[in-house]
């Protein structure tokens, strides 16, 4: 305390020199004076005094008839005032002592581990919502309502540990093993919806049902209710009718459009006459088959690009929209290829800066007319059709039979040629509610 | 009878548990070794060099005896007296400059 008070209130050390500085040190022990390092040294007396007691002294000097000289100063005062010519030392001092300060109170990075199936930026757009982000005030970390909310949005999850380390917050999760990912995209968007939590999320809506179900005024069981329509002309390959009446079969031909199984089940008494009708959601795996007719025509000359070798690269620094290139020159050349490489800056694991570093490299180009020779439009046409097969395979369309030629000549190289394909390509549509007592009278909701 | 009131007060402040010299007014020494002394209650300073002090206590004083004496800090009640002391002599008399008053 006694050294908390020299240093904040500052101390001077006084030489006091005269024939009574007995009496000094009595009248300053009278006047509540607090004196430290008191030494005599040859008759001359050597004290340190606070500064705010050195006022006092006044009276005592009269009295007592001594000189008193400042030997010495230090302490907090003196400091500021001899700061007060180094302005920026002294600012800089406090700068960095309120940076720390707010910088140690701010979550700086969320280091997550253990997670396999569910990927990290999944988890980091789920805690987002519910404030947790790089950035967000360390006092408002919770860890046991972090733990709880990933439980609850990610049914994975078995096993959660948050700790807040310092600046950091580290999550370590455990994935159950059973559970694989889903493919299908409408049950990722449902996860999707599910585990953005906000309110606008909704119970998955029933396959074929109709849109906007909850302004409609139908029974719950006739909102599901739906009939499975061809998508495309074929004929029926094969049917396996899970719910529903089917009204075509195995190898009938039907068009676009055409109710293949109903969602409408009548139900007949002990007379064979309809009581009424149940409404169902029509269920089935049907294959049809078609021809799919193949064109196409790929000229021998060619136009590609001839780069003339001449090249610029320029760095630049974006922040949000404001680019800064160093050093640019604009390309004179008409055609140019702009190759772009970013390196977004990240401060943390995720906490990413709104500034880029990148490079622009520009190539100049000119455009060439080449005559192709038969390999190399042989292999542009396979090329073409090997494009073609991996569209209709990631679309889920077998090929049953392949007559797609390439033919060579002078001018072109023509692929023509008929694809058999087997698609499940069937749509649902709302059923007609038909009005049970009239039995004919039939109306269609639709929206 | 100031000395036989003197016993009856520290012989009461500890039957009370209470420190004696805060009911009969003595002054309290602390040695530290032979190097250090600390001083409560005391009345003044008569007497201030590097090699000898004497102060004056309520009843009676003292002089120290050392080499390179000084005084770490000062203040009304108490004092810390630092440096090899030598010897220390008590003086049970009253001291004159006490009647004059000073």
């Amino acid at each position: 305390m006694r050294l908390f008070s020299r240093i904040f209130y500052g101390s001077v050390e006084l030489r006091i020199s005269g024939k009574d500085t007995v009496r000094f040190l009595n009248l300053c022990s009278a006047r509540n004076l607090r004196l430290y390092r008191v030494r005599m040294d040859r008759e001359i007396l050597y004290v340190h005094m606070l500064i705010p007691d050195v006022k006092q002294l006044l009276e005592i000097r009269r009295k007592t008839h001594c000189r008193i000289h400042i030997q010495k100063k230090a302490g907090l005062p003196y400091l500021c005032y001899r700061c007060g010519r180094r302005k920026a030392f002294f600012s800089g001092f406090f700068l960095a002592v309120i940076l720390y300060t707010l910088l140690s109170s701010v979550l700086w990075n969320i280091h997550i581990t253990g997670n396999r199936q569910i990927g990290t930026e999944t988890i980091l757009a789920v805690l987002k919502p519910f404030g947790v982000f790089c950035g967000m005030e360390k006092e408002h970390v919770f860890c046991a309502d972090i733990s709880a909310h990933l439980r609850s949005v990610f049914p994975e999850i078995i096993w959660v540990s948050t700790t807040l380390q310092g600046s950091e917050l580290e999550i370590q999760v455990r994935e159950s093993p059973g559970v694989q990912k889903t493919s299908d995209d409408s049950t990722e968007q449902e996860e999707s919806k599910k585990r953005e939590g906000s309110e606008t999320s909704e119970e998955p809506v029933p396959r074929g049902s109709l849109e906007d179900s909850k302004n409609s005024s139908l029974e719950p069981l006739q909102n599901t209710c739906c009939d499975l329509r061809a998508g495309t002309d074929g004929v029926i390959q094969s049917m396996i009718v899970r719910q529903g009446i089917p009204v075509h079969h195995q190898g009938d031909f039907v068009k676009k459009g055409d109710i293949i199984v109903e969602g409408i089940l009548p139900i007949y008494d002990d007379a064979g006459t309809v009581v009424r009708n149940a409404y169902v959601h029509a269920d089935a795996d049907i294959l049809l088959a078609y021809r799919r007719f193949y064109y196409q025509e790929l000229p021998r000359k060619v136009r590609i690009k001839s780069y003339t070798g001449e090249q610029r690269q320029s760095f630049f620094l974006q922040y949000r929209g404001m680019r800064i290139r160093l050093p640019y020159q604009k390309s004179n050349d008409y055609w140019i290829d702009c190759l772009e490489k970013q390196h977004p800056i990240y401060l943390t694991e995720h906490g990413k800066l709104p500034i880029l570093v990148g490079t622009e490299t520009q190539k100049a180009y000119v455009w060439e007319e080449k005559r192709c020779s038969d390999q190399e439009l042989l292999a542009a046409g396979e090329r073409e059709l090997s494009r073609i097969y991996e569209d209709l395979r990631k679309k889920g369309v077998q090929i049953s039979e392949n007559n797609v030629k390439i033919n060579l000549t002078d001018a072109s190289c023509r692929i023509k040629g008929y694809l058999g394909l087997w698609e499940m390509a069937i749509q649902e549509s709302p059923c007609q509610i038909r009005d049970e007592a009239v039995g004919k009278d039939d109306r269609t909701y639709e929206q | 009878m100031k000395r036989r009131s003197s016993h009856i007060l520290m012989a009461a402040g500890a039957r009370m548990h209470l420190p004696p010299e805060l009911l009969a007014q003595e002054t309290r020494l602390t040695f530290s070794g032979q190097y250090g002394i600390t001083i409560e209650n005391y009345r003044k300073i008569l007497l201030y060099s590097d090699s000898h002090i004497r102060l004056l206590f309520v009843r009676g004083g003292v002089d120290i005896y050392g080499d390179g004496l000084h005084m770490t800090y000062y203040v009304k009640e108490e004092l810390h007296i630092a440096g090899r002391i030598r010897q220390v002599l008590f003086s049970h008399d009253e001291h004159p400059a006490k009647r004059r008053g000073i």
